[in-house]
């Protein structure tokens, strides 16, 4: 018999690699849940293949049947007999001396935002609504700048100098601080959805999105309107990234 | 070309040291680069006046004094692979963050520019500083090293056992008059000039600059003592700090000791958990003294006992009028977990949602409390917390014990197997923290740890002899049916 035709190897090599590619060849790794549906959907493409005919499917058979039956393999009949037990006892011991771990926080990180907002008993509308400072372009520099002195001065310790998330205080955080160079951010979010973000903080979110953990605070009380459009503004200049716009509905 | 010089030339690149790759960077291109990304900090005219320059302790670094603190050389020019070395590996414990994010040629360019805020320092040429033979850690080395300490008077700073509390503390002040704290040095991953034998050495024979942190090289009796210290300051805290990122606690047969220093706590490793300034609500701590809390626990059939560690370099009682506050810490818990992982506010609730606490104050001990934010703390009539502290070389190690079940609903019980929120606030009232001015942790899981059940030796054998039998079976019937 030819190795190269025989059904099984195909089924042994085909799992390996498609194993090989989902774990090394997606960044960020996936999730093992993800991981382990991929891998199904894998393992029955494979068996839909092999049992596509009953040709193929003898062949796919017959080194297990021989291994079980044939009198000149009894010895890899008797390793695999030995070896498979021992390796599920294994498997077994890992699982029922493996220390708990802390469950996964699940939670929404973009909610959809609120109609509009009340800011210091004035209300703003937030969907569908464009960073009003971005019409004077005189002072577009200006306004960046005075971002930029916002930022350092409150956002900094938490998002970070490089805006990535990675201040000093991120590490005593969870969620931690959102990682403003990431495309997942705000490159696609648009800027009233920051200016409600930054304004009503951890504590504005929906329970969705556990507002009881987010350290965001919520800066209302703190920034004037026009400061919170100027912070907006240094972190699209400083990521280099575009606000998303609203689809008109 | 034969193998030989192939494997000479590519050794050559392999062991020469980092300064080899030096480049001479381009101001002008490292002004740009600069503006963007420094300039918030240290100021347009590199004088460290940013607009947060107030706000952080220590301050950002002023580029005209052309005082460099972490250099390798012997005279006070850095050479640029140190400045470049501390660009791209920013000044742990520090708002200086590590800049290898950016291309090496930025940084290079970066070098540059920031020398031209002072050009006379680097008139002269950095004199290369010669490290004496490296002595590798042993029994006596570590005992030479600690008399040493003592000789050269580390403790004085840096305290008896490293904990940054020795007696001069109050009075240190850097070049630029602000006061300056020593390192703790039992923990070494935030030293700002890194934490390897070797930085560790060349900053004792070298000093920091700027600093009263002097030069070793030339007051230690002979010159290898650098490396007898060396390997002394290693041995006095653990590399990492391996945060935790679960609160295990274990369950104990016996009573459980309330004594901090008892055998029982010693032997349980400690789980480490990060704290970070509150910035959330006003008056804000931007430079929090408490960065870790070490906890450990365990319960029985009736308590549970918390243990907490801590560095606090002083001692101390409620003295408002000099602007001291008492010590404290309390550790936070939800009264009840709601269905869906609802819990109160991570910063000590608020009006709508109350956390319970356990807090342990200086002079007045520990109570049961609950808050519905940082500023409305209520003490809960008939308190039955129990606490012992004690206070050593700038250490504090707390036992807190509670009964493990609920007299009423303003309580939680603690429940074997439950993964229940917890969380930590810790104040330094000698650095005036008090109030909303601590530092605190997120909200953490607690879990109550079965006890050691004989289930792992039971399972795998049976799974293992059911899988045989099976594969026997198969086996068996294969042969049968042929
Ligand atoms: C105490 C730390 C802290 C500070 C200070 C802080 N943030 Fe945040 N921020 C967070 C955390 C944690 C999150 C992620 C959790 C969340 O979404 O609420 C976040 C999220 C955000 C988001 C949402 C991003 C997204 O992808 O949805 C924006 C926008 C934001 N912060 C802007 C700011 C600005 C602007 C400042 C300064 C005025 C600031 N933050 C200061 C901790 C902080």
């Amino acid at each position: 018999m030819n190795v190269l035709r025989s059904r099984l190897l195909h089924a042994v090599l085909i799992l390996i690699i498609a194993y090989a590619i989902f774990t090394f060849a997606i960044r960020p790794p996936a999730p093992r849940s993800v991981l382990a549906i991929y891998m199904g959907v894998v393992i029955l493409a494979t068996f839909v293949y092999i049992s596509s005919n009953s040709d193929s499917w003898r062949n796919f058979l017959r080194p297990l049947r021989d291994t079980l039956v044939q009198p000149e393999r009894r010895l890899v009949r008797l390793a695999v007999v030995i070896a498979i037990p021992i390796l599920l006892g294994y498997y077994a011991y890992t699982q029922a001396a493996a220390k708990a771990q802390a469950p996964p926080e699940l939670r929404a990180v973009h909610p959809a935002p609120p109609a509009s907002i009340q800011f210091r008993g004035k209300e703003i509308t937030i969907q569908g609504f464009d960073n009003p400072l971005r019409k004077d372009q005189a002072n577009l520099r200006k306004n960046i700048a005075a971002g930029g002195e916002t930022y350092i001065r409150n956002c900094m310790y938490c998002h970070g100098d490089n805006l990535d998330g990675k201040g000093h205080f991120a590490r005593g955080l969870n969620p931690p601080p959102a990682n403003f160079q990431d495309p997942g951010t705000i490159a696609m979010l648009q800027e009233a959805f920051l200016f409600w973000r930054i304004a009503k903080g951890g504590p504005g979110l929906p329970k969705e999105s556990t507002p009881w953990n987010s350290a965001m605070p919520a800066w209302e009380d703190r920034l004037t309107e026009e400061q919170i459009w100027q912070v907006i503004m240094y972190l699209y200049d400083a990521t280099g990234q575009q606000p998303r716009r609203w689809e008109a509905s | 070309m034969t193998i030989v010089s192939v494997l000479l030339i590519a050794s050559v690149l392999l062991l020469s040291p980092r300064g080899v790759f030096a480049q001479a960077g381009d101001a002008n291109a490292g002004k740009v680069v600069y503006e963007r990304k420094c300039l918030l900090c240290h100021g347009e005219k590199g004088d460290g006046k940013g607009p947060a320059a107030e706000l952080l302790v220590p301050r950002p670094r002023d580029f005209t004094s052309g005082i460099y603190k972490i250099r390798t050389s012997a005279n006070k020019t850095p050479s640029d692979q140190d400045i470049f070395n501390v660009i791209t590996h920013g000044m742990p414990g520090t708002s200086m963050p590590a800049w290898d994010v950016l291309p090496d040629r930025d940084r290079w360019n970066v070098v540059a520019y920031v020398k031209t805020f002072a050009p006379e320092r680097f008139k002269e040429a950095p004199k290369k500083l010669d490290l004496p033979k490296e002595v590798s850690s042993s029994a006596e080395s570590l005992k030479r090293g600690k008399e040493m300490f003592e000789a050269i008077e580390c403790n004085k700073c840096h305290g008896t056992e490293g904990r940054a509390d020795g007696p001069s503390r109050p009075e240190l002040k850097d070049e630029w008059g602000q006061p300056i704290a020593p390192a703790n040095l039992t923990k070494r991953w935030n030293f700002r000039g890194g934490k390897s034998r070797t930085d560790i050495a060349t900053r004792l024979a070298a000093g920091v600059l700027g600093t009263p942190m002097p030069a070793f090289m030339d007051s230690v009796e002979k010159p290898e003592d650098i490396w007898h210290l060396t390997n002394y300051l290693l041995s006095l805290g653990p590399d990492d700090p391996r945060y935790a990122t679960l609160i295990t606690a274990s369950a104990a047969r016996e009573a459980i000791p309330d004594d901090p220093n008892a055998e029982f706590w010693k032997k349980m490793s400690p789980q480490n958990l990060p704290l970070v300034g509150q910035v959330v609500v006003d008056p804000r701590n931007f430079n929090p003294a408490i960065d870790l809390v070490a906890v450990r626990a365990a319960y029985n059939d009736r308590e549970i006992a918390f243990h907490l560690t801590w560095d606090d370099p002083s001692e101390s009682k409620a003295e408002p009028d000099k602007k001291i506050f008492a010590d404290a810490i309390s550790l936070q818990f939800a009264p009840a977990t709601g269905s869906g992982g609802e819990r109160p506010y991570f910063l000590m609730g608020n009006d709508a949602d109350a956390v319970y606490l356990l807090r342990w104050e200086q002079g007045t001990g520990v109570a049961e409390m609950t808050a519905n934010g940082p500023t409305k703390l209520q003490p809960i009539a008939g308190s039955e917390a129990t606490a012992k502290v004690v206070f050593q070389n700038g250490q504090y190690r707390l036992v807190i014990m509670r009964a493990l079940a609920a007299k009423d609903p303003s309580r939680p019980a603690f429940r074997q197997g439950v993964f229940a929120p917890i969380a930590i606030q810790a104040w330094e009232g000698g650095a005036g923290e008090t109030g909303t001015r601590m530092s605190l942790t997120a909200w953490y899981y607690l879990r109550l740890e079965e006890p050691q059940s004989n289930r792992r030796f039971v399972v795998p054998p049976v799974v293992a002899v059911l899988t045989l039998a099976a594969m026997l079976a198969i086996v068996r019937a294969a042969n049968r049916r042929r």
